[in-house]
């Protein structure tokens, strides 16, 4: 029995190779938020070809810059994360830009498992040589795909949303829930970050830096606007006093502005029309700073 | 250290590896302890030590109850009940008592505030207490197949006992009656394979493709973000978090039971099917066996069982269950959960004290789905720590029917569900005819398996029954 299951998943395996890789190469279906930020990454990593001046870095709230309206660069922010997963996928790739902009927000949130299953040994060489087991190429999301565009619309009453489940600001939240959500925000925001934390975030982004310095990349940091009551707290004083001590001002650009030119959906997330303006204060801000060169 | 990482993989070949080297006969114990303690103190070194402790008590304990003086044997026995609860209470439930208790402003109660929680301290603990009261009871097995003359095979014994890695961190929690009787030398030739084999397809089938790929939809189960969803596809996000909990308890059990077999140890079943019963009475006889039947043995006997009438029959349900209930986790919200498990239990009794109960297939049926939407409607106890929020879910769901349904989510909990519903569908066909056939071609389904695993697993996450 044991015989007969690997010869028939061998057969399986390789037919959806063959199909994959061969007859649809082109097809990615992301499920979720973290297959996004999968599919983006290792996207980035295994492409032979995919190379701009620009590369930002950062979590959901820099994915919201609009890429295209600025000048030759790649947007490898991934919601949910920090910018240290778009760090160490420049580091791994080798292949380095002129210029990385590290979105400083969220320089101390939590360590995720994305890196370790991004670069789980067995898996990353997989990857490397044959794209059928990158993410975006898994049979069940295209399932969903055919069952979603065929049968699901008849079987479940109403239309659905364009809600996407990566984003919770779509503006359908209740006023209660976001005044709940804010009021969430200003209690973590109200707390200093540990000398112990602020130590091994700034080590950690040292190192990064320190690559990317030795191999000419000019680094900027941009803190992103959020909501204006989180501005002057003890948690954002310390994100800008620990990065400015550590990478200080005369010697590293940032590029900060006024939050209360901006409006969120939920506190922290930009919405279009935000995110659009702040794409193109970073624009003149990029266009300001080469021109200091 | 997760079953589904590249670490265990290797810890797994070089232990199975040197197990069955002939020259190392001898020593497969050992080597199984020293797998164990790598694999525990992979995460959290300290802890090792906590275990090592809890096995001390245990060994030390149980020892005196078979080889020493008659007269304080009883009170030996207590003892290291008590001691293994104590160490459990420190460890598990010191925040619980300091939130509920103390002043937080207070310094021993911000101490306790701080005890870290050491993963499996639940099984461990469960399983030294098994012991001591098999030794003391002597109601399977002989004392003396038990509990060696040499101290020193006693305490390898007994270590091996509560730190095999397999069911370490989350279970099943093994009975000592069980477990000791089968530690001999294990040759490979013995090994059960097939066995081995289908436990593990279907074990990381459940968790790795079920489970994990579940839990990034059923994450939406939390206060705001579930304000905003339609009633619908709230429903089926709570389905899917019922199907979500199944796969990843009884997937880990069943990877438990075939890593075991690899090195010639047998764990009884932890999962036998849950979601056909038809009374919460058999809904307990097939879901987390272990625990319930330790807590029926272990504690509901004691209290009396059935056997002192019908009133204290339901309190001791009810106690039983609740307590069962904060095993889980030390939040009162867990206590909750298992007082409402005991009162349907009870409820239950009652009703079919006064009710001849039918064996009608709609009446069956009925009684199916309400037990299964009470485990389901309850399991939001587990997601959602703030009970506030748990009424808030209730009220979106029943407020938002006209709010447009999300297809993609409900679409994609359709398909992650579906292998539970098949998994037991193929269980109530399994005396039909159709089954036969499904048996010849047995090999493409676990061929399948093996496929959606290397191909579509989900982001791994720690089993969810690590952090009881």
């Amino acid at each position: 029995m044991i015989k007969k299951t690997i010869i028939c998943f061998l057969i399986i395996l390789i037919g959806y190779i063959v199909f994959r890789d061969i007859l649809k190469p082109d097809i990615v279906v992301s499920q979720d938020q973290w297959q996004d930020n999968q599919i983006k990454a290792q996207g980035y990593l295994y492409s032979d070809t995919l190379y701009a001046d620009n590369i930002i870095v950062g979590s959901s709230l820099s994915t919201h810059i609009v890429a295209d309206s600025l000048r030759d660069t790649f947007n490898l922010a991934m919601g949910g994360e920090s910018p240290f997963q778009g760090l160490e996928a420049i580091r791994r790739k080798g292949v380095y830009p002129k210029r990385v902009f590290i979105e400083i927000n969220t320089l101390y949130n939590p360590i995720s498992r994305f890196n370790d299953i991004l670069y789980n040994p067995l898996l990353f060489h997989l990857r490397k040589y044959s794209s059928t087991f990158r993410d975006g190429k898994q049979p069940l999301p295209l399932v969903e795909n055919i069952f979603e565009d065929k049968l699901a619309y008849r079987l479940i009453p109403s239309r659905f949303t364009l809600f996407d489940g990566k984003d919770v600001n779509t503006g359908n939240i209740s006023d209660m829930a976001l005044g709940d959500m804010l009021t969430g925000l200003q209690k973590r925001y109200g707390r200093s970050i540990p000398k112990e934390d602020q130590n091994a975030v700034m080590a950690r982004l040292e190192y990064y830096v320190g690559i990317l310095q030795e191999n000419h990349v000019d680094i900027v940091f941009i803190e992103l606007p959020l909501d204006k009551t989180l501005y002057d707290t003890p948690f954002s004083n310390d994100i800008r006093n620990s990065l400015e001590r550590t990478f200080p001002p005369k010697q590293y650009k940032y590029i900060y502005t006024d939050w209360s030119g901006y409006e969120t959906t939920d506190g922290l997330h930009m919405g279009k029309e935000n995110a659009l303006k702040y794409t193109l204060f970073l624009r003149d801000e990029i266009d300001r700073l080469s021109n200091l060169r | 250290m997760l079953f589904n990482s590249f670490i265990f993989i290797v810890l797994l070949l070089v232990t199975f590896g040197l197990y069955y080297i002939p020259k190392l006969k001898h020593t497969q114990v050992l080597i199984l302890i020293i797998a164990s303690l790598v694999f525990y103190a992979y995460d959290k070194p300290a802890f090792v030590l906590l275990l090592l402790f809890s096995a001390g008590i245990n060994i030390i304990t149980s020892y005196y109850v078979v080889y020493g003086r008659a007269k304080r044997k009883k009170t030996v026995a207590l003892s290291g009940v008590i001691l293994n609860l104590c160490v459990l209470a420190f460890f598990k439930y010191s925040p619980l008592i300091s939130a509920t208790f103390l002043d937080p402003s207070d310094s021993f109660g911000r101490f306790l505030l701080h005890i870290p929680l050491p993963i499996g301290i639940s099984f461990f603990t469960f399983e030294g207490i098994s012991l001591l009261i098999d030794v003391w009871k002597e109601k399977y097995v002989e004392n003396k197949v038990m509990v060696s003359k040499s101290l020193a095979k006693h305490a390898q014994h007994t270590l091996f006992f509560i730190s095999f890695f397999p069911h370490l961190v989350a279970g099943p929690i093994l009975k000592a009656h069980d477990f000791f009787p089968q530690i001999k030398q294990k040759y490979i030739k013995d090994i059960q394979w097939e066995a081995a084999f289908k436990a593990l397809i279907i074990g990381y089938f459940l968790k790795m493709v079920v489970a994990d790929n579940l839990k990034d939809f059923t994450s939406w189960i939390q206060f705001p973000q579930f304000d905003h969803l339609s009633s619908l596809t709230l429903f089926s996000l709570l389905l899917g978090y019922t199907f979500q909990i199944f796969a990843d308890f009884a997937g880990y059990s069943l990877i438990a039971i075939g890593l075991a077999k690899l090195f010639g140890y047998n764990f009884n079943d932890n999962f036998n099917f849950p979601y056909i019963s038809t009374s919460y009475k058999e809904f307990w006889k097939r879901w987390h066996i272990s625990l319930s039947s330790f807590l029926m043995e272990y504690l509901y006997f004691s209290l009396g069982g059935s056997k002192k009438g019908k009133a204290r029959t339901y309190i001791n349900l009810i106690i039983t269950m609740t307590l069962g209930g904060l095993w889980h986790g030390a939040a009162w919200g867990y206590a909750l959960w298992g007082f409402f498990h005991g009162v349907a239990l009870a409820g239950e009794r009652f009703v079919e004290s006064k009710i001849t109960s039918s064996s009608n297939r709609f009446v069956l049926i009925l009684r199916g789905l309400l037990v299964f939407m009470t485990f389901a409607a309850l399991l939001l106890l587990f997601k959602i720590p703030d009970i506030d929020h748990i009424f808030s879910f209730f009220s979106s769901m029943k407020n938002n029917i006209s709010k447009f349904n999300n297809v993609r989510l409900i679409s994609y909990v359709i398909i992650y569900s579906s292998p539970v519903v098949l998994y037991h569908i193929m269980y109530l066909c399994k005396d039909k005819a159709i089954w036969k056939g499904v048996k010849k071609i047995e090999y493409v389904f676990y061929a399948i398996m093996l496929f959606f695993i290397l191909t579509n697993s989900g982001t791994p996450g720690s089993f969810i029954y690590f952090q009881f």
